[in-house]
């Protein structure tokens, strides 16, 4: 960040939080966290910091103007020790679901990267390697848009009614955060999870994702038939079964619906096999329904069904980040701070509320004024219900938030 | 709850049958005497069961009951006098197994009376009985999903992962071998920690020659129980998959996420390579760090920090993380890398022992 933009987004974050740390809640036992913060000089990370009520730490927050906040999702006997001697008491379950680990079009349009060996840039996610000149450092450009974040909302919401009907939370257990970038957060912090240990988190993950899943063990299986036991037929899971049993049930259902010839074939079916499924949809679907499904393709054993309903997993399981649950010690995003990345603050969202939250507006928090900048190259973006740009090397006057966020990342200077 | 005393010889680490025992005011000293001796001969018995079968026998009919609930402390007292970390360990799971099967073989209504009982009251897990089929199964526990997993996270077989289970409203749904498996292993651990407790006493010298025969048999048992050894020089061509994934990916100067890097490293410093021979192989990638490399490397071998010298993770949580790639028939048959390792080449050098004589 030029020393210019720096000292001017520095003013605006000091705006911020001497008007509104009010909005700041602590988080449970916030004697007992871990706090830590991203300065703007330099990207230095200051940790180990620990405060005795939420007025301290406001006033830290007002004097010392950190670009981002964070706290420990661990409870600690003393917070402000090095980490083998901090006595560590437990830790909420979190889970992270970030829109960079979900497949979306839109990154063609709104991401690009460039290569620092070569100079080759191109739009879209970034590659492992450059492809033509195989290097590996880039400069990327992540860009936030509504598509991401509702691809990562519905993988939210998956994890949601996982986090009810299989852990049996209630919604008022389940605290969820839009970051303020790129994705959610969701927070249990009830006492009964705070002593599971990374191999118990590992196991929620898993469970969460589906990893591991073997469908026999819900229900998906050959049975013989006949008093010789000569023939075979296929059992399986309903599509109302609870867990996930339904879910393997319905994920397939989804598929076959959906599938076309070519998807079909790339979950190793034979083409014969693909063709068939593809020419008896309608009888298949509403066999779906009756209460042998699984039997209604001719010559389709378990093997053939494993296929499906490994794809069906990926579908129904929420993508959520496997390090972040499993990290007993992570810090995490102070809600109702504001994200160095974007100016957008973290925001605490009601389970009941998150279907129709609005990322791109409820987050803005800057809400005043205007600044003028210089663009040298943004893609079109929405902020509140305003779409802005595209623009490309030009000077514009932009309500404040839509400029911090050109600002902070770094495709804009300050015009005079 | 417990009541009888013939209970309380079967379960001897209950908070019920420990109220007994507490009752009693049993005295090391008074082990020496006449009237202790059968007792303390029971508790040798114990131990030594352990150590030979790997399990205590469910020998409880045959002596009184007040003799074989006095005989499990005093096992105790024997094993933590003895001192050794492999027999607090075996001993642990020994008695562990000695409640579970005792559990699975009672009448079936005692049976889930008692799993009950014990979980909860010595437990205090949240469990309750149920009575229902789900899927074409039938279950006789639902046990909150904290205390499954705290017990059940270890447990290798795929049936057990959570993802496997019948899970709703937060319980998983257990078959009553299941839920004594589980039991088994919360049992284990408290008598394990149990062991771990420094206590300053000494045996009576009377029984100090019954003590030092177990001791023996302890040393020829240990014996038995030999150690897969580490090779001393590393063959690629013994990696296994992941590994040698993520060793190609490092020398072709590709880049590894963070916990590829740690499980390599890990790796190689458990096959023999030396921290300067990983600091050489790291130095071919694009963003390699000699400073940065150098203390997180120093760090994994133990030199540095916590001094603790690390192992890589297991498969379960490599695939976990996506870092398991291209599984053959022997990844089927072990839960870590190193393991993997160790076999492949054992059955290497079988090969060329077999080629040289031809």
């Amino acid at each position: 960040m030029k020393i210019g933009v720096e000292e001017f987004v520095r003013q605006k974050f000091a705006e911020y939080y001497h008007e509104n740390s009010y909005e700041i809640k602590p988080p449970t036992s916030l004697e007992r966290r871990e706090f830590g913060f991203l300065l703007f000089k330099d990207r230095t990370m200051i940790r180990h910091k620990g405060f005795k009520c939420i007025e301290e730490l406001t006033r830290f927050l007002e004097i010392t103007i950190p670009s981002d906040v964070y706290h420990s999702a661990a409870y600690y006997n003393r917070p402000e020790e090095r980490m083998e001697e901090k006595g560590w008491l437990g830790a909420d379950l979190i889970f992270d679901v970030d829109a960079d680990h979900i497949e979306t079009p839109c990154k063609n349009e709104h991401d690009a990267w460039t290569c620092l060996s070569c100079g080759k840039s191109e739009k879209g996610p970034t590659p492992e390697n450059c492809p033509s000149c195989n290097q590996q450092k880039f400069e990327e450009r992540i860009w936030l848009c509504g598509d991401c974040l509702e691809a990562a909302k519905m993988e939210t919401l998956k994890l949601i009614d996982i986090l009810l009907s299989d852990f049996g939370f209630s919604n008022d257990e389940i605290v969820v955060c839009f970051s303020g970038h790129r994705g959610y957060h969701v927070h249990i912090e009830i006492e009964e999870v705070h002593s599971l240990d990374q191999l118990a988190r590992k196991e929620v993950v898993d469970f969460v994702r589906g990893t591991g899943l073997d469908a026999t063990y819900h229900g998906l299986y050959e049975k013989a038939i006949g008093a010789r036991k000569m023939g075979k037929t296929m059992v399986g899971p309903d599509i109302n079964d609870p867990g996930w049993r339904g879910r393997l049930s319905r994920g397939v259902y989804d598929f076959l619906a959906n599938a076309t010839l070519e998807q079909l074939e790339k979950t190793g079916l034979r083409k014969k096999t693909a063709g068939a499924i593809i020419e008896h949809r309608e009888s298949l679907l509403k066999a779906w329904q009756t209460k042998a499904p699984w039997d209604a393709v001719r010559g389709f054993g378990i093997s053939a069904w494993k296929k499906i309903t490994d794809y069906a997993i990926k579908t129904q399981g929420a993508n959520v980040d496997t390090v972040v649950t499993t990290d007993i010690h992570r810090l995490i995003r102070l809600p109702a701070t504001i994200h160095g990345k974007t100016g957008l603050k973290a925001v605490k969202i009601s389970v009941a509320d998150l279907e129709a939250f609005d990322p791109l507006s409820e987050s803005v928090a800057f809400t005043k004024g205007t600044v003028t900048i210089n663009v040298s190259e943004a893609p079109k973006f929405r902020l509140s219900d305003q779409f802005y740009g595209p623009y490309k090397r030009q000077k514009v006057e932009l309500p404040t938030s839509a400029a911090m966020l050109l600002l902070l990342k770094g495709c804009a200077t300050l015009g005079e | 709850m417990l009541t009888s005393e013939s209970d309380w010889a079967k379960y001897p680490f209950t908070v019920e049958a420990s109220r007994y025992v507490q009752e009693r005011g049993l005295k090391i000293d008074d082990l020496a005497s006449q009237m202790y001796l059968h007792i303390f001969e029971k508790a040798a018995k114990r131990v030594e069961e352990a150590i030979l079968d790997g399990v205590v026998h469910m020998s409880w009919r045959r002596v009184e009951d007040g003799v074989e609930i006095l005989s499990y402390p005093v096992a105790s007292m024997i094993v933590m006098a003895i001192g050794d970390p492999f027999l607090k360990r075996r001993y642990s799971l020994a008695e562990a197994k000695r409640a579970q099967r005792l559990l699975v073989n009672e009448m079936p209504r005692k049976s889930k009376e008692h799993t009950l009982d014990i979980a909860i009251s010595t437990f205090n897990w949240r469990i309750r009985s149920v009575d229902e089929e789900i899927g074409g199964r039938y279950f006789d526990f639902a046990v909150s999903f904290a205390d499954y997993l705290r017990n059940a996270a270890g447990f290798h077989d795929d049936k057990w992962k959570l993802v496997n289970r019948v899970v709703i409203g937060g319980y998983a749904y257990l078959t009553i071998e299941e839920a004594t498996r589980l039991l088994q292993e919360e049992i284990r651990k408290k008598i394990e920690k149990k062991l771990e407790e420094r206590l300053e006493f000494e045996l009576p010298p009377l029984l100090n020659q019954r003590v030092e025969v177990l001791k023996n048999i302890l040393a020829q048992r240990k014996g038995e129980i030999t150690i897969e050894e580490m090779p001393k020089d590393f063959i690629v061509a013994a990696f296994p998959p992941c590994i040698k994934h993520l060793y190609n990916a490092t020398f072709s100067g590709q880049h590894i996420p963070h916990l590829g890097r740690f499980t390599l490293t890990s790796f190689l410093l458990n096959t023999g390579m030396t921290t300067d021979e990983v600091m050489k192989l790291f130095s071919q990638l694009a963003d390699f760090d000699q400073k940065m490399t150098q203390y997180q490397v120093e760090h994994i071998a133990g030199v540095r920090g916590s001094r603790t010298k690390y192992t890589p993770p297991n498969c379960d949580t490599l695939r976990t993380h996506g870092i398991c790639v291209d599984m053959d028939e022997l990844c089927r048959r072990v839960r870590h890398p190193l393991t993997y390792y160790r076999r492949k080449m054992k059955a290497l050098q079988g090969t060329r022992v077999k080629k040289e004589r031809e």
